[in-house]
């Protein structure tokens, strides 16, 4: 294996001298000062352009909404991370709710959650670390605490976000990043939409392989 | 490919359902393109940082090679190096032997079909599952891709109904694709289940972080580099760029010139396998760094930019003669512009040098570039260098030039040259059959430009002094 990383860079280094290395400058464009109301305004109307349900809620009628999204959908039985206390009272609150509602808590490893995951549960939540209002992307950092599934095989995923943790573009989130960039974390994923496809015919169809439908709970 | 290329060209132009096919998504492709691009002064800066960027990453690729490595390995994740697409098959095969592996999930990657990994492993009896929608039709239906974006842009969806009910059994109603996506989609969770090893490709490699940044819309990405216990990405060396800094602008990049969204539904960047405590994403991840070629590319200071490549398909869209005979009259894992230059450099100008006759020189893919690649430079440095090689001896047609030559920098020679082929204009030349075949060939004018405009001239002086 050395032999082959050895000859591929003794290659690379016989690249004629290089005739430039400049410092290169991320200057995002010049975003007008957009105050929070604007910054959620402009999210959200990137979220609804692609597709995805927004509701802006209060730590007061937060537990109501979800609730109320729960029976419109008839999603009962419902994934569930830890250690999450707004996550918790929302699980505690959709319980209540219906008898017909019940929660899975993802505690175990996924080899022994598998087959429950992929066949029974209909809805999940997670929590966003920031958002992009520029184009309208959810930031997730999936932990321990909410595993990478979660987001992921569901049919329906729901993301509470804090409003005062959205930015307005992709460039202020990499020039000061919400994580340690000495140690990154496992996985990073931007979510802008429901899962999709255009691979046939370029038509574009909803639930390719992950979530169909996206729900917003935007905090204030 | 057992045709010649002349001859796949003849038989997809002689195709009207293909050609429909290809019309109808090229238009759509570019139309979306050029909206998400519409205002030209944000088009031209990112172009010009994502230039840079690529041009600054492939020149420091000693220096940021080693450090996405040594990034990597602190994070956990195994990092191999092959010199070709030989190596990097068998390094995923010594890892699916180490996994007793039977059945693998593949997020699109053509890096993958560069290397034919698929045939590989099924001839060491591992099933390879392709995931992507796209990817996976083509697969059904014995094809490789046809473009690199959309693998399966050459089908309507009449024929992948078809295709549905003869492979699978399933038949769904006519022109329902939201059908026959949810067959795509049960089939592949199933698979997502089951499978032992997950392969990706990679769109950009942060060095000093030891990222993969995956782009994807449906979700497969994910789902393979995270579901199965073994995930294995691979990617051409010339893939890395420094830090994240740098990633804002290509993605921007890469998704509106691709399919014109301003971002995808998802972009995962993975750092590490499953930490302890954590509860799923594979257990290992391994990182194949492939040349199979670059190194040399990046060595020849002419061809160098070729290297700077983002794989967003822009040029193909928008290149005349790819949208008239479709992806797969190139026969090579690349088609369009990108293919023509990069094939020939990979597999060597004497075997696929013939692929850059398919080029009007029109200079719309330079054009449509994210990246400032001048394409059409780049195709005609490579067609001069296939002729020097070709035609190192004497032959017609250097003789032909050699005359030419003479005569246009003879202005005497000139003069007389075009009173000879006015003179003789009624002579009936044999002429190259490649060229008349669908051409006319012109026939000199009763007398040369020169002569008119003297004659225009007299004229002139003439009514003046009357």
């Amino acid at each position: 294996m050395n032999k082959a990383r050895n000859a591929i860079l003794a290659r690379l280094k016989k690249q004629t001298k290089p005739n430039f290395s400049k410092h290169i400058q991320f200057a995002s464009k010049p975003s007008p000062h957009l105050n929070r109301g604007k910054t959620s305004a402009l999210l959200i109307k990137k979220l609804e352009e692609n597709r995805v349900e927004v509701h802006c809620v209060n730590s007061k009628n937060f537990e109501d909404t979800l609730v109320q999204v729960a029976l419109d959908r008839k999603l009962n039985t419902w994934l569930i991370g830890k250690n999450l206390s707004k996550i918790e009272q929302a699980g505690t609150a959709l319980t209540a709710a219906s008898p017909d509602i019940s929660l899975v808590h993802y505690t175990q490893d996924y080899e022994t959650l598998k087959k429950t995951l992929f066949h029974d549960i209909d809805a999940s939540v997670t929590l966003a670390k920031t958002a992009i209002a520029e184009t309208g992307t959810l930031v997730l950092i999936p932990d321990q605490n909410e595993p990478r599934m979660m987001s992921l095989v569901p049919p329906v995923h729901i993301v509470l976000l804090n409003e005062c943790d959205i930015l307005n573009n992709f460039q202020q989130l990499v020039d000061n990043p919400p994580w340690s960039t000495q140690k990154m974390p496992s996985n990073i994923v931007f979510i802008s939409s429901p899962s999709k496809t255009a691979d046939i015919q370029q038509t574009l169809a909803y639930g390719a392989h992950g979530p169909k439908t996206l729900i917003v709970f935007i905090l204030s | 490919m057992t045709t010649s290329f002349p001859t796949r060209i003849k038989q997809a132009l002689a195709d009207p359902q293909l050609r429909s096919n290809f019309r109808g998504a090229m238009d759509f492709l570019r139309n979306k393109r050029k909206l998400a691009f519409s205002d030209e002064n944000e088009w031209e800066a990112l172009k010009k940082q994502g230039a840079a960027v690529r041009q600054d990453a492939i020149q420091r690729l000693p220096e940021l090679l080693p450090q996405l490595e040594q990034q990597c390995l602190n994070n956990g994740i195994q990092v191999h190096w092959a010199e070709d697409g030989q190596e990097a098959n068998n390094i995923v095969l010594s890892i699916a032997h180490q996994h007793q592996a039977q059945l693998v999930i593949k997020g699109k990657s053509m890096a993958t079909e560069e290397i034919e990994l698929n045939d590989f492993l099924e001839q060491h009896n591992i099933e390879c599952i392709e995931s992507d929608m796209g990817e996976y039709i083509v697969q059904l239906d014995n094809e490789k891709p046809s473009h690199i974006i959309m693998p399966a842009i050459h089908k309507n969806t009449a024929q992948i109904t078809d295709l549905f009910e003869n492979k699978l059994g399933i038949s769904t109603p006519e022109g329902d694709v939201d059908a026959l996506i949810g067959v795509g989609r049960t089939i592949l969770r199933e698979k997502f289940e089951q499978a032992d090893i997950g392969i990706s490709g990679v769109n950009f490699a942060i060095a000093d972080t030891g990222t993969l940044c995956l782009v994807e819309n449906e979700g497969n990405g994910r789902l393979s580099t995270t579901a199965p216990p073994v995930h294995i990405a691979l990617m051409g060396i010339e893939k890395v760029i420094p830090n994240i800094k740098a990633l804002p602008t290509l993605q921007k990049l890469l998704t509106r010139s691709a399919t014109g969204q301003h971002i995808t539904s998802y972009l995962n960047l993975i750092s590490s396998p499953r930490k302890p405590g954590e509860l799923d994403g594979p257990k290992e991840v391994h990182l194949i760094l492939l040349d199979n070629g670059r190194a040399k590319i990046s060595q020849d200071q002419q061809l160098q930019s070729t290297l700077a490549c983002i794989r967003c398909g822009a040029c193909m869209n928008h290149c005349p003669v790819y949208t008239r005979i479709g992806g797969h009259a190139y026969g090579s894992t690349y088609p369009g512009p990108i293919g023509q230059i990069l094939t020939p450099q990979l597999k060597g100008l004497e075997q696929e040098g013939e692929l850059l006759d398919a080029c009007s020189l029109n200079g719309a893919c330079g054009e449509a570039c994210p990246v400032e690649i001048d394409l059409p430079e780049l195709i005609r440095t490579l067609r001069h260098r296939r002729q020097v090689t070709r035609h190192k001896s004497w032959s017609l047609e250097a003789f032909v030039w050699f005359i030419w030559l003479q005569i246009h920098q003879h202005p005497r020679l000139y003069q007389l040259a075009t009173r000879l082929a006015a003179s003789f204009r009624a002579l009936k030349l044999k002429t190259p059959t490649n060229w008349t075949r669908t051409r006319t060939m012109p026939k000199p004018a009763k007398s040369s430009f020169h002569q008119q405009m003297q004659s225009i001239q007299k004229l002139k002086v003439r009514v003046k002094n009357e």
